[in-house]
């Protein structure tokens, strides 16, 4: 009988022990996951000459030296254009890929579904290297266009991948019921799977926008002195000395992806289209 | 289904189709063949890789990044199971957090994140400062620029896409399993690890072959925190491309990353799908 306490006290002990270490486990994970892009926020705001965190001294001089650097802004104009231009092609390239991958049953098509994809798999460094050796090849120089389509094929399996997850679950009897009732092709198209897919493909695009956004590898084999993005101008800030300004233009991006993941966490489950 | 009798739409693959072939299948395939050409022309042979393996610096950096991939790999997995397991066993609103804690970092810049670990090490950084404030040391210890920066920073930049996977996985197992373990007698930790982990096998496997890839493959973390001598893989082949306009050893070097990577990927994904269709074929 005492015995029996004891192993149950014992055993409760344990699993006492077992939650506890899960959540200080759980909570370390979410500090070490956030902690470093907060570390480089705070970073920013110090007034000291140097970057320092705890930062020395509160200041927005960092913030106000961005504005007085053009070749930094004109960084963040160009991974702008870049990306968006780079996700909207995806956009209208990995979308129309897409139906054909979710409907048609062909070997070949199930092949060319892999190849979609595939660019996820390749190191992005050996693509950069790639293109740059295939340009020198045919004979072409780096240019703007040369840049964008290089990230055309990093971004477009996400658009691929969040399209085809949301065609997956149509329910495919809707839009059996508006073609019945007279509806054509494209009008099923516009108002019945646009419209159940449209929150998929935003999350693909911003997938996308996003990845081309920070990608430093194929953008550094392929940017010449006016298509320089901003990875790579950030990058050159901090590769041997660290210009604070660095910093504060980082905290100016982390805030900006901050909003954008809101906003999408309030459109789609997230956890279930990046996991996939 | 409306699109499936028109038969037409199979050619919307096309236009996709076709910009890959041009401006990623075939940027591949020369890539391959600058590999396989001798340095200067001539007909192909596998000269330039029998050279590299040849080459002791060129395979001590190959082995440098290899084992990188797997120590940082195991370490991401070992913390990123039981963070996705409370995740994935907690109440919605606890578990959409720690989601968002999840992407956050993996939506936000890879050059921010390995900048963030040069603040934190550096020598006037946060650790020398609490270390010496401390009066544990003297003055600032090296930290940056070393191996166990680059891991760390590595696990930091990659532990998402190991949480993510495995929090998929941990999702689909049926909570039932677990509480008829524990009504049996199991406790907690064992219901955790003889019936939970074991069923997250398949994506405990995917995410780590995808974090081992992903770390072989890296060039901005162990660029920035591993500083001016740290060598690995993706280093080389972009000095050698860049710096010293070797092509051919950067090509053959890039060669041997795609096939490291994409062959560690697809063993994955094989054993995956191995250990979840015998399952489904025992349950019958």
């Amino acid at each position: 009988m005492t015995g029996g306490i004891r192993v149950r006290e014992r055993r409760l002990f344990g699993d006492i022990l077992f939650s506890v270490a899960l959540v200080c486990l759980t909570f370390l994970v979410a500090v070490f996951l956030l902690g470093p892009t907060l570390v480089v926020i705070g970073a920013s705001f110090t007034a000291s000459e140097f970057i320092a965190f705890p930062p020395k001294g509160i200041s927005l001089r960092w913030f106000k030296r961005i504005a007085e650097q053009p070749e930094l802004l004109q960084a963040v104009w160009m991974s702008i254009v870049v990306g968006g231009i780079a996700t909207l092609l995806a956009v209208g390239l990995g979308v129309a890929a897409a139906f054909p991958l979710a409907r048609v049953r062909r070997p070949g098509i199930t092949l060319l579904g892999a190849v979609f994809l595939s660019p996820l798999l390749v190191p992005t460094i050996c693509y950069g290297l790639a293109v740059l050796i295939y340009l020198n090849t045919a004979g072409l120089r780096l240019s703007f266009l040369a840049l964008v389509l290089a990230h055309v094929t990093i971004v477009v399996p996400y658009v691929v991948r969040t399209t085809l997850a949301a065609l997956h679950m149509l329910d495919p009897s809707i839009e059996q019921a508006a073609t019945s009732l007279g509806a054509s092709n494209w009008r099923v198209f516009w108002h019945v799977i646009l419209p159940s897919i449209a929150p998929a493909v935003a999350t693909g695009a911003a997938f996308a926008f996003l990845t081309s956004f920070d990608n430093l590898t194929v953008s550094l084999f392929l940017v010449g002195p006016r298509t320089e993005t901003l990875p790579i101008r950030i990058y050159s800030l901090i590769e041997y000395d660290i210009d604070p300004v660095a910093a504060a233009i980082s905290a100016v991006v982390a805030l900006v992806t901050l909003l954008v993941v809101i906003a999408l966490e309030r459109v789609v489950d997230l956890s279930r289209l990046a996991g996939s | 289904m409306a699109y499936e009798s028109t038969g037409a739409s199979q050619w919307l693959v096309a236009p996709l189709a076709l910009f890959l072939a041009v401006y990623y299948l075939a940027p591949l395939a020369v890539l391959f063949s600058y590999s396989l050409e001798p340095r200067g022309g001539g007909a192909l042979t596998l000269a330039n890789f029998v050279s590299f393996f040849r080459d002791p610096f060129l395979v001590e950096t190959l082995w440098v990044t290899i084992r990188l991939g797997i120590e940082t790999t195991l370490i991401t997995l070992v913390i990123a199971v039981p963070f996705a397991y409370f995740a994935s066993r907690s109440e919605p609103g606890v578990r959409r957090i720690l989601i968002f804690v999840t992407l956050l970092p993996l939506l936000t810049s890879t050059v921010v994140r390995s900048f963030a670990w040069v603040v934190i090490l550096g020598r006037r950084g946060l650790v020398n400062d609490a270390l010496t404030g401390l009066g544990l040391i003297d003055e600032p210890v090296r930290l940056l620029f070393t191996t166990s920066s680059v891991r760390i920073a590595l696990v930091q930049v990659h532990l998402p896409l190991m949480v993510l996977p495995v929090l998929n996985a941990l999702d689909r197992i049926n909570p039932t399993l677990e509480q008829a373990a524990q009504s049996l007698g199991a406790s907690p930790a064992v219901a955790f690890w003889r019936i939970a982990l074991p069923l997250a096998l398949p994506g405990i496997i995917a995410g780590s072959v995808l974090n081992f890839a992903l770390t072989i493959s890296a060039y901005v973390t162990p660029a920035l925190v591993g500083g001016g001598s740290f060598n690995v893989l993706p280093i080389l082949i972009y000095r050698r491309a860049t710096v010293s306009l070797n092509w051919t050893l950067a090509a053959t070097a890039s060669v041997i990353l795609l096939i490291t990577a994409l062959a560690v990927i697809l063993l994955g994904q094989y054993a995956a799908h191995r250990i979840s269709s015998g399952r489904y074929g025992a349950n019958g």
